[in-house]
Parts: C-alpha cells; sequence; structure tokens
C-alpha cells in the first residue's frame, strides 16, 4: 500500500477568536434530549497571524445542545477583517457532557487544556481571504457564562 | 511513525494521534454538469474496505453510500461522503466525511490520472464525524479528527488524526 505518499499533517495557528455573548435564551430540554441554549453574540475580536478583525456586533449566536454524555457546539457569526471583508464563520465541535445547571467553566483556560474541541468552516468572498474557504480548520477553546476565547488552526 | 505530531508548542496547537487508516473500495467515478448553481457533482460508490490502525478495526460494509463531491468552479473539490463501518466487534456507525483538494492544475491532472504525485504540492485535507451508538466506540462521536486522503484507481486510503 502507498502510504509512503501520505504527508504527516501540520497544524497553522491562524488566529485568536474572542466573543462576547449577550443573554441566554435556553430552549430547555428537547425531543432529541438536548438542553439548547441560545447566546447572542454581541461582539468580539479576530487577532492572529493570518486574520484579524472584530466580530460584528449581533451579526450571529453560539447555541450548544449540551446533554449527559457531550456537548454539541453549533454557532455563527459574521467577520469584519481589518481591510472590511466581512466573513462568515460557522463553528462546531464538541465539549464534554453536562447537565443544563452546570457552571460555566470560571476561568478562559489555557488552550492546550482547553475542553471544547473545534471544526470551524468560514465563508468569504474572492479575494484575499478567499483561502479560508478551501482550508480544514480545528480548533480548541473554552467559555465563561458572558465570554469565550478560542484558538483557530488550519490543518496544512 | 507519525503517530504523534506536536509542533508550534508556543502556540499550544493541539495534539494529534493517528487513529486508524480506511481502505475504500470504490465503484466508477461519475462527474456531471455543469450545475445550475455553476461547478459540477461527482458521485463514487463504496463497494467496501478494511479500517486498521491503534483506535479502530473493522471494515466498510458494502452498498451502503459513497463520495458525492461538488467541484467547485474553479475545480476544487469539496468531499461530501457517507457511509457506514461495522467495527471488529459487530459495532455500526456512519461516516460522514468533508474535506477539500485542490492545487496547480498540472499537479490535479496528474493526481487524476494516477501518475505520481508529491503529496506536499496539492491541499488534500479533510474532517470526518461519526454516528455511533453509546459502548466502546461512542468516543468517536465526541472528538474532532482531520485526515488526508491517498486517490488509487479502484481504491482510496484515508488516515485520519483526532484532535486533542
Amino acid at each position: 500500500m502507498a502510504l509512503g505518499v501520505l504527508v504527516p499533517l501540520k497544524l497553522e495557528h491562524v488566529f485568536d477568536l474572542r466573543l462576547s455573548f449577550g443573554g441566554e435564551l435556553p430552549l430547555g430540554p428537547t425531543s432529541l434530549a438536548h438542553d439548547r441554549v441560545f447566546h447572542l453574540v454581541t461582539g468580539g475580536t479576530v487577532s492572529g497571524p493570518r486574520l484579524t478583525g472584530v466580530v460584528i456586533p449581533n451579526s450571529g449566536s453560539d447555541a450548544p445542545c449540551r446533554s449527559k454524555d457531550r456537548t454539541v457546539i453549533e454557532g455563527e457569526w459574521l467577520i469584519r477583517a481589518a481591510d472590511d471583508t466581512v466573513i462568515r464563520m460557522t463553528n462546531a465541535g464538541y465539549g464534554p457532557g453536562a447537565p443544563m445547571s452546570a457552571p460555566w467553566r470560571a476561568d478562559v483556560p489555557e488552550f492546550a487544556s482547553a475542553s471544547l474541541h473545534l471544526s470551524p468552516k468560514f465563508e468569504a468572498p474572492d479575494g484575499p481571504h478567499a483561502w479560508l474557504n478551501r482550508t480544514v480548520f480545528v480548533g480548541k477553546g473554552d467559555r465563561r457564562r458572558t465570554d469565550a476565547s478560542i484558538r483557530i488552526f488550519a490543518v496544512m | 511513525m507519525d503517530s504523534q505530531i506536536d509542533q508550534h508548542g508556543d502556540q499550544a496547537a493541539p495534539r494529534l494521534e493517528f487513529v486508524f487508516q480506511i481502505r475504500i473500495d470504490l465503484g466508477e467515478r461519475v462527474i456531471f454538469g455543469p450545475l445550475v448553481r455553476g461547478g459540477q457533482q461527482g458521485f463514487v460508490a463504496v463497494k467496501g474496505g478494511e479500517i486498521t490502525g491503534p483506535r479502530l478495526q473493522g471494515r466498510v460494509l458494502p452498498g451502503t453510500g459513497g463520495d458525492y463531491p461538488y467541484i467547485w468552479p474553479d475545480g476544487t473539490f469539496e468531499f461530501d461522503a457517507h457511509y457506514l463501518l461495522e467495527a471488529s466487534d459487530g459495532t455500526k456507525m456512519r461516516l460522514r466525511n468533508h474535506g477539500y483538494r485542490h492545487g496547480p492544475k498540472e499537479v490535479i491532472d496528474r493526481l487524476l490520472a494516477y501518475e505520481p504525485v508529491d503529496p506536499s504540492g496539492y491541499y488534500m485535507r479533510m474532517t470526518p464525524s461519526f454516528e455511533v451508538p453509546a459502548g466502546p466506540h461512542e468516543w468517536l462521536g465526541k472528538t474532532v479528527f482531520v485526515g488526508t486522503g491517498n486517490r488509487r484507481p479502484n481504491h482510496s486510503i484515508f488516515r485520519y488524526w483526532a484532535v486533542y
């Protein structure tokens, strides 16, 4: 088998994302045995070697589904890059299981020990940021009740 | 063995742990278009295959799916595969694989002709996800994975790493 032609993967730091959340809107238990909660994304910052900008205020939501075995991360919002390009970011991934009543983590942790593992996608217009459309990304991060910190890497 | 890759320590990059590889036996590759939305639609059926590696062993269940890639107007392949796996203990699971392949046209043309290509000369990465029952394999449904692949005339080989 031609395994030799499968290169090992590298992770390249792209940017760090900080999100601010507004009020919590719980849906409560659903027919999928999840507790879903919505947080309006009220703003944020993007800083890093390959993308800088801001999160456009109130441009999306963070809507995790918590169950006892896992938390499924789902969210999307808009980034305005430093050159004014608007980029849609869709976030997905997993966190540890927890009941709805469980407290959010009190501190933004070291990324190495962060509890959220993420697989974000981007939609950017043609131009200097279009590489985001055709690249696989992973992320690690964590959240407090009112904000989150996520570090994004390109899989190269 | 590149089972664990650590780099960019100052950026606290996630640790990648090699978990398994899947050899997928493929049917005839089909591409049609141009589509109304632009680009082209591809399809290839999954005829079977084998899963080997430290964290999962088993087989690909024949006739349970395929890859339905969307080929962008610029030639980028966006993989969208789904099919069923059966672990060696009999557990069934659904794999969905999403990713991208692109590169210089001359490199991709040689790849499509199954000629030897330097794998660093083009981009082919994916991120699979799993629907899996509770039990010994449920970690697959709680873990982010990344992978790469090697395209051969009648099969493809994918290798996957867990992101920790």
